[in-house]
């Protein structure tokens, strides 16, 4: 527009200049003219002069969140640069979106930082990239594009935010040396922790702690001793397997999955000192393993996940033989079905999957 | 910034300045122009709680200073509308105080569109505007208007430019303004090339840069009108033409004659009687013949006054005795175009009849073959020829009231022109004309436009000094009317003699298209009546006498007579007559152009803007020597009120103008450190203990010592010298302006 603007008026001072034979008039035509010509050389000139790099090449940032970001610019030439662009892309794996347009102006032969936030609404590894580079001319009358031919790319990883699912733990959990041990009230409760064994009573033990019961029937004072948090620990297998025709994961389907994942294993941190996660790496055609004991473990477990999805490998054929019958396990699929021992204890609805873990109170 | 703001000023002004009839006194106005520049610039940026308070006060005070000065400001308005207006007024007037009064008005509105809302846009438009109606009403664009307005244009594009989204509102980024300035200043320096390059090209190549255009222009006409098969109207017709002649090539009449013709023929279609500015009113005799009718008690008979008349100097011609007697000539017309309905009358003629070939009849006499001898008519003519002698004379008498007539009032300086060189008869008169045509118009089918408000007459004479037969034609009618000698303005064609061709039954024919169109002026002659006189530069050789008693020669020798020199402007600026010879060349003339005919040379006045760019360079010298005394004076005021901190500001930029540590700007934690590392003249505690000085005048509560003040000021000089030794002289130039080295 403006463009056509400056061509009208050049040539309407054309038109008059030359009907009312003024050389003044005259002049500033050719001004205009050199203008717009020399414009769109210096437009061209200065593409080939400014480059963008990101300040970093990879980070972290919480699903939803804006996360600041700096880009660097730096103009090669002599000349200042009045105004570039870069339009911004973000996408997981393949599926690449077209985003907004941040806009900078660079000093002559420096470094200029731009800041500006993204936002992922998927966790995942969201690839963030600049495809095009716009810069201008002085008067802006011509935008010179320029497409990323540098990879110019940065890869954040995105977490979802630490929520825990209320789980209530199963009958039966192992310690950590595989010994199995009861338990009969909910973790989730402070009062009601597990006893891990009863022994007699010594000078000093509280009252409260008096197993009563079990001191009726024996005629001597048994004293409850619970169990140490630390010493347990549970096993959670993770299965990417994708419902009906679906050959991969979809990006939301993930998204739920990791959401649900990370809530799932931060409440059972709640109850146990340590989840064990397994999940079957195709390229390596062999399970692999997370011991999680806080958040930022959990977090190294979802990117080692969002690297191995990443890497689109096959589905998951033989995570059902991990176990056997050995031991007691949870599992979780892409469906967002949580099995216990291959019993389907829930299923979560991606629709409304965040009022359910607000308001579950999961008992395995 | 101010410096942009004050070239559209400037420009403005000087844009006013070229209205006809004014003058302003510039060594007044640009200072105080730049005086309300600075002031509404310096308030706004450093006074802004009282900038609408101030504007407001200095409004009323230019409307109370405009009242009270009502006898000066009223009489500059009048001169300022008539020159709007195209109203040429005797005198100039100067209308400095109606400026200096309106100046505050013009400072604040572009100010508030550029600086306040930030809209270069309709500025850009505005003054576009400006620039390009100016010539259409007449207004002169001033090298030094057009200047200022495009340097004002393109710096404030540029700065406005700089940071701002593509098709959105500006976003923020450090050091916009700074990096603003320098982009538009890039863009001063890239026009101001462009400039320089172009100003050589278009004064020696200007003609080839317009004739380019009306080649284009021609072009579209023909094409069009060959398409709609219109006519030529640029030359027919009552209207004179305000833009260039261009013709579609188009056959409009085919002539045919009976005998091989040995002058130019004239076909008459419009006679012009009173003149109306820019077109004429057709001639109507019908009143004075009336009038003449019932004076002689209606004694014309059966055939009718006017009748007589049209066919009167045929008629007497062909009376006259057997051995004085001419035979007449044939002349047959038909149009090619079918929807002309004008008819276009040969002089001396006699109209025969009609449906001659699709066209009519005339028998008609050249000019060269009129022979009318009032005693020698044949016998039984004489009862006749008294009562044309009559005629002849009670319509002479008439003539002198209906075609003498100008409005003077939209001619003032060919008024003036003709009352300055007072003449009686009719050859010196003739003579005076065309010398005047001559030596200051040339004949140019594409003179391009005249000013739309304006005369197109007095602008073709006064102005732009070329233009084609009907400006020509136009300006000598009303110069003879001036001297009181009836004439008219006639427009039809002009067909050369070698234009005809023979065919067979010895028919000599011409094909006429509109580039036979053309204007002439008629004056009234005793035994020939209206006869067309040639004005017109480029219509053929002129070897026939000007009108039947006075030839091309008899010219030169009036215009010898007189001391006129054809090759010297007859009109100067003041309207009067360059006549020393010797002076001439060396007074006029930097250009000479010579056309066909012997009074076709011209002389355009060299352009005297010396004085106005000496005055223009002196003024932005003032300027920027004001810009740089103001940020000294800033700096300075800075630095008494907050010593340390202003020295540290002061570091901070000098660092950056030099290049050092751009990515800091003092706050940072590791400034000290880099500081030390960059300046080896400074160590890494002496760059830390001014840091620390500096922070606690920012933060602290105790404010520092003059001993602190004093080691900050010695850091500073430090670097001072370090970074001015190790600069280019353009560096240590700016150093010495603006951080007191």
């Amino acid at each position: 527009m403006r463009k056509a603007v400056f061509l009208v008026i050049a040539a309407l001072t054309y038109y008059v200049a030359s009907m009312y034979q003024s050389m003044p008039l005259m002049i500033l035509f050719l001004i205009e003219a050199a203008l717009f010509i020399g414009m769109f050389i210096l437009s061209r000139h200065f593409k080939r002069r400014l480059k963008l790099a990101f300040k970093k090449n990879g980070g972290s940032m919480i699903k939803n969140e804006e996360q600041p970001c700096r880009l660097t610019a730096v103009n090669g030439g002599a000349l200042p640069i009045g105004r570039f662009g870069a339009r911004f892309t973000y996408g997981y794996g393949s599926s690449v979106k077209t985003g907004k347009v941040i806009y900078g102006a660079i000093d002559g032969k420096s470094e200029s930082e731009l800041k500006f936030t993204v936002k992922a609404p998927y966790c995942g590894i969201v690839s963030i990239g600049i495809d095009r580079v716009y810069v201008s001319d002085y008067l802006s009358l011509f935008t010179a594009k320029k497409k990323d031919d540098d990879g110019l790319r940065l890869d954040m990883a995105v977490f979802p935010r630490s929520k825990a699912i209320a789980v209530e733990l199963p009958s039966y959990a192992y310690d950590a040396d595989g010994f199995e041990w009861t338990r009969s009230l909910s973790s989730a409760d402070s009062d009601s922790r597990e006893v891990r064994q009863l022994r007699e009573y010594r000078t000093g033990d509280s009252a409260r702690y008096v197993h009563w019961n079990q001191s009726a029937k024996t005629d001597k004072l048994w004293i409850k001793e619970f169990e140490k948090e630390s010493e347990r620990s549970i096993d959670l297998l993770l299965e990417f397997k994708p419902s009906g025709e679906e050959e991969q994961p979809t990006v939301e389907t993930l998204d739920a999955f990791y959401e649900v994942l990370s809530a799932l294993v931060l409440g059972l941190l709640r109850s146990v000192s340590e989840v064990k996660t397994h999940w079957y790496d195709y390229e390596k055609n062999g399970f692999e393993s997370a011991e999680i004991t806080g958040v930022k473990e959990c977090e190294n477990m979802l990117f080692r996940l969002y690297k191995l999805n990443a890497k689109e490998s096959g589905p998951d054929e033989e995570s059902g033989e991990f176990f056997g019958a050995e031991r007691d396990f949870l599992r979780l699929n892409t469906d967002l079905e949580l099995y216990y021992n291959n019993n389907l204890i829930y299923s979560f609805d991606r629709d409304r999957l965040f009022d359910e873990m607000e308001e579950l109170r999961l008992t395995i | 910034m101010l410096l942009f703001l004050l070239s559209g000023v400037y420009g403005v002004i000087m844009l006013i300045s070229g209205f006809r009839g004014t003058e302003i006194n510039g060594w007044l106005v640009y200072p105080v122009a730049a005086a309300f520049c600075g002031a509404i610039w310096y308030i706004y940026s450093y006074k802004r709680s009282i900038f609408y308070r101030t504007v407001i006060i200095t409004f009323l005070v230019c409307v109370l200073v405009g009242a009270a000065g009502y006898d000066a400001t009223y009489p500059q308005l009048t001169a300022l509308t008539d020159g709007f207006r195209g109203i040429e007024s005797e005198e100039t007037v100067s209308i400095t105080y109606l400026v200096i009064v309106l100046l505050p008005f013009l400072v604040f509105i572009i100010f508030f569109l550029e600086a306040v809302i930030k809209n270069h846009f309709a500025l850009y438009l505005l003054t576009t505007g400006l620039l390009l109606s100016g010539p259409l009403l007449g207004v002169e664009s001033e090298t030094g208007a057009v200047i200022f307005l495009a340097a004002f244009q393109t710096a404030f594009l540029a700065y406005r430019a700089t940071g701002a989204k593509f098709r959105r509102k500006s976003f923020h980024i450090d050091g916009r303004s700074r990096l603003a300035v320098k982009c538009g200043v890039i863009t001063i320096i890239i026009s101001a090339i462009v400039l320089a390059i172009a100003a050589p090209i278009v004064y020696f190549n200007a003609d080839s840069m317009y004739g380019f255009l009306y080649n284009i222009e021609g072009q579209v006409y023909r094409i069009v009108g060959n398409a709609t098969n219109s006519p030529d109207d640029f030359v027919q017709g009552a209207r004179v033409s305000q833009f260039n002649n261009y013709q579609t090539g188009n056959e409009q009449l085919v002539v045919n004659l009976t005998r091989q013709p040995n002058e130019p023929l004239y076909l008459r279609g419009f006679a012009g009687g009173d003149y109306l500015g820019n077109r004429w009113s057709p001639a109507n005799d019908d009143d004075a013949l009336d009038e003449i009718e019932a004076k002689t008690r209606n004694n014309w008979g059966m055939i009718g006054i006017d009748n007589m008349y049209a066919r009167m100097y045929f008629v007497m011609n062909n009376s006259m005795q057997k051995e004085y007697r001419q035979t007449p000539r044939d002349i047959f017309i038909r149009y090619s175009n079918i929807d002309n309905k004008n008819y276009y009358i040969p002089y001396y003629s006699q109209y025969e009849n009609a449906r001659v070939y699709g066209g009519y009849r005339y028998q008609y006499f050249e000019q060269g073959e009129m022979n009318i001898d009032w005693n020698n008519v044949s016998n039984g003519f004489t009862q006749r020829r008294d009562r044309y002698y009559e005629l002849q004379e009670l319509y002479k008498a008439e003539a002198e009231k209906l075609y003498t007539s100008v409005p003077e009032e939209r001619l003032p300086r060919l008024v003036k022109l003709c009352e300055e060189n007072p003449l009686n008869n009719l050859e010196d008169i003739t003579a005076f004309i065309l010398y005047t045509l001559n030596s200051n118009a040339v004949y140019s089918q594409t003179p391009g436009w005249s000013a739309l408000n304006g005369d197109v007459v007095e602008d073709f004479l006064f102005e732009r000094k070329s233009g084609y037969c009907v400006h020509f034609a136009s300006a000598a009618t009303l110069m003879y009317r001036l001297y009181g000698i009836p004439a008219r303005y006639a427009t039809g064609y002009m067909i050369e003699p070698s234009e005809f061709e023979r065919q067979e039954y010895r028919i000599y024919s011409a094909s006429v298209t509109d580039e036979y169109a053309h204007a002439w002026t008629e004056i009234f002659i005793d035994n020939y009546g209206w006869t067309p006189i040639e004005v017109t530069p480029s219509s053929g050789e002129q070897e026939n006498d000007i009108y039947p008693g006075l030839s091309n020669f008899d010219i030169n020798s009036l215009v010898a007579e007189h001391g006129w020199n054809v090759n010297v402007s007859g009109i100067t600026g003041e309207g009067e007559q360059a006549q020393d010879e010797e002076t001439a060349p060396e007074t006029a003339a930097s250009e000479e152009t010579e056309t066909d005919g012997e009074y076709t040379r011209t002389d355009i006045d060299a352009p005297d803007n010396a004085d106005a760019v000496i005055f223009i360079i002196c003024i932005c010298a003032l300027a920027v020597l004001g810009s740089v005394l103001l940020v000294r004076f800033r700096k300075n005021r800075k630095r008494d009120t907050a010593p340390c901190r202003a020295v540290f500001s002061q570091l901070t930029e000098l660092l950056h103008f030099s290049g050092y540590m751009l990515e800091y700007d003092g706050s940072e934690r590791e400034f000290a450190k880099e500081l030390s590392n960059s300046v080896a003249a400074v160590s890494y505690e002496e760059a830390e203990k001014a840091v620390g000085v500096v922070n606690k005048a920012a933060f602290g509560k105790v404010p520092p010592t003059q001993a602190e003040n004093e080691f900050v000021d010695t850091v500073y000089k430090k670097i001072l010298d370090f970074i001015y030794a190790n600069s280019k002289w353009y560096g240590k130039l700016y150093i010495k302006i603006f951080f007191e080295k």
